[in-house]
């Protein structure tokens, strides 16, 4: 974990812990003081065995195991066995809109080691729109605890893998240390056992962002943010951010800058977020169709929430339709 | 005496309720056929729903194996976790509904600044 710090919240009373990591913003929250230590350290064994699977950038990740084998069937950990399984099922969700085949997309797109790396600009050109391999192409047996991934692909779970880190830190918090914890791993956020009228959370463009411009409680489950407004650079002469459409391969060009959504958990809150980013214009009702309170903020700034999200609380500086 | 009266009445065979009888066994008949019926298809509809999760590419192989699995492969099959320290014990992460799970309550309006905030990372 580094650099980090901790704190008490002076409102709520609750005892905070700050890092950095994976180029993002860390954050735990929990309702006794006295477990904030141990609760970052569960957080950071969490992400440490989290990296150790699924780490694209990692050369020793068991991921990047299955990449060197170069389309033969590997036997993989039970934790990489769930975060597969958790990244097939956000794609099969979304119909592919959130799809972990990605991962060659990426690197074509010059995203092939750590962000802090690339976020100065990489060399090269835009590449020619070409879908992503799909994610059916990914044979998973939970059972025998392999995979089987084409020659070529190369997965990219950090969608669904921060969150699903989100979700499972949570709950261990709570439910070892007994008590009410908050975990945000990048604007992630996985909550459990909230204090009564639940944690306070803000939603900005940018994750850690103090001017947020309206903030909810949410008192169980997951929030999401998905977005261009962070993770982008120069690819040559072109700007391109982090989020692919699998349909083309290149970053998405969505109507949205962000997308905010509440779910029954971190994972879906994320995969729905995702999945409105890059569906574009049909997002509001893809995401009201499926019950899921959400916030999108056009390019524009303009404001739409659907499914019982709440008006902006914070300040009246963007238009609402 | 009522009683002679009743004991006649079953010794005699009333066309009528001869009738009834017949009709009565013929509609047991019918409710047993159609339980079998019910009972053959929803076999057989299980039986292709299994074929064809261990078919499908991009699906898992896999059946439930113990609780507190956290992911979930398609439409709907949990998978448990299977290895890891005593941090990846619990459950958490995706429902392992067939759907995106929708939150217990709407967020809350909130006015006062947040120690954390969500955001793209």
């Amino acid at each position: 974990m580094s650099p980090a710090a901790s704190g008490l919240d002076d409102r709520t009373r609750l005892a905070v812990h700050h890092s950095t990591r994976w180029s993002t913003r860390i954050e735990v929250l929990v309702t006794d003081p006295a477990v904030v230590v141990a609760a970052a350290r569960i957080l950071d064994d969490v992400l440490d065995r989290v990296e150790e699977a699924a780490s694209r950038f990692r050369p020793d990740s068991e991921l990047s195991r299955i990449h060197q084998v170069g389309g033969g069937t590997v036997a993989v950990s039970g934790l990489l066995c769930d975060l597969l399984a958790t990244a097939l099922r956000a794609a099969d969700l979304t119909d592919g809109l959130v799809d972990p085949t990605v991962g060659a997309a990426l690197v074509r797109l010059g995203y092939d080691r750590d962000f802090s790396e690339v976020a100065a600009g990489v060399a090269g050109s835009l590449p020619t729109p070409a879908p992503v391999p799909g994610w059916r192409s990914v044979a998973l047996d939970a059972d025998l605890r392999s995979v089987a991934v084409p020659a070529g692909t190369i997965l990219d779970l950090g969608a669904t893998a921060k969150a699903w880190a989100a979700d499972r830190a949570a709950s261990t918090i709570s439910e070892q240390l007994g008590c009410g914890a908050l975990v945000s791993l990048g604007g992630d956020v996985a909550v459990r056992s909230a204090p009564v009228g639940g944690f306070v959370i803000g939603v900005a463009d940018v994750c850690g962002d103090p001017a947020a411009p309206t903030a909810v409680a949410v008192s169980s489950g997951g929030l999401a943010t998905s977005g261009i407004g962070n993770r982008h650079w120069s690819l040559g002469d072109t700007p391109v951010h982090h989020v692919v459409d699998p349909r083309t391969g290149l970053p998405t060009a969505s109507c949205w800058r962000t997308v905010t959504v509440a779910a029954g958990s971190c994972v879906d809150a994320n995969t729905a977020s995702t999945a409105g980013l890059v569906l574009g214009e049909g997002a509001p009702d893809w995401l009201a169709a499926r019950q899921l309170p959400s916030r999108l903020v056009r390019v524009d700034g303009t404001v739409v929430t659907v499914a019982g999200w709440p008006a902006d609380t914070l300040s009246t500086g963007e238009g609402r339709s | 005496m009522t009683t002679t009266g009743r004991s006649s009445s079953r010794g005699r065979q009333d066309p009528s309720h001869a009738a009834r009888r017949q009709r009565d066994a013929g509609l047991e008949r019918g409710r047993s056929l159609t339980k079998g019926i019910a009972a053959v298809s929803v076999a057989a509809v299980a039986a292709t729903g299994v074929y064809l999760s261990q078919a499908l590419p991009g699906h898992s192989a896999s059946t439930p194996t113990s609780t507190g699995g956290s992911g979930a492969v398609g439409a709907a099959t949990p998978v448990a976790p299977s290895s890891g320290s005593s941090a990846a014990s619990s459950s958490g992460g995706s429902s392992a509904g067939a759907g995106i799970s929708t939150p217990a309550a709407a967020p809350a309006p909130a006015y006062q600044q947040a120690p954390v905030t969500s955001g793209s990372s």
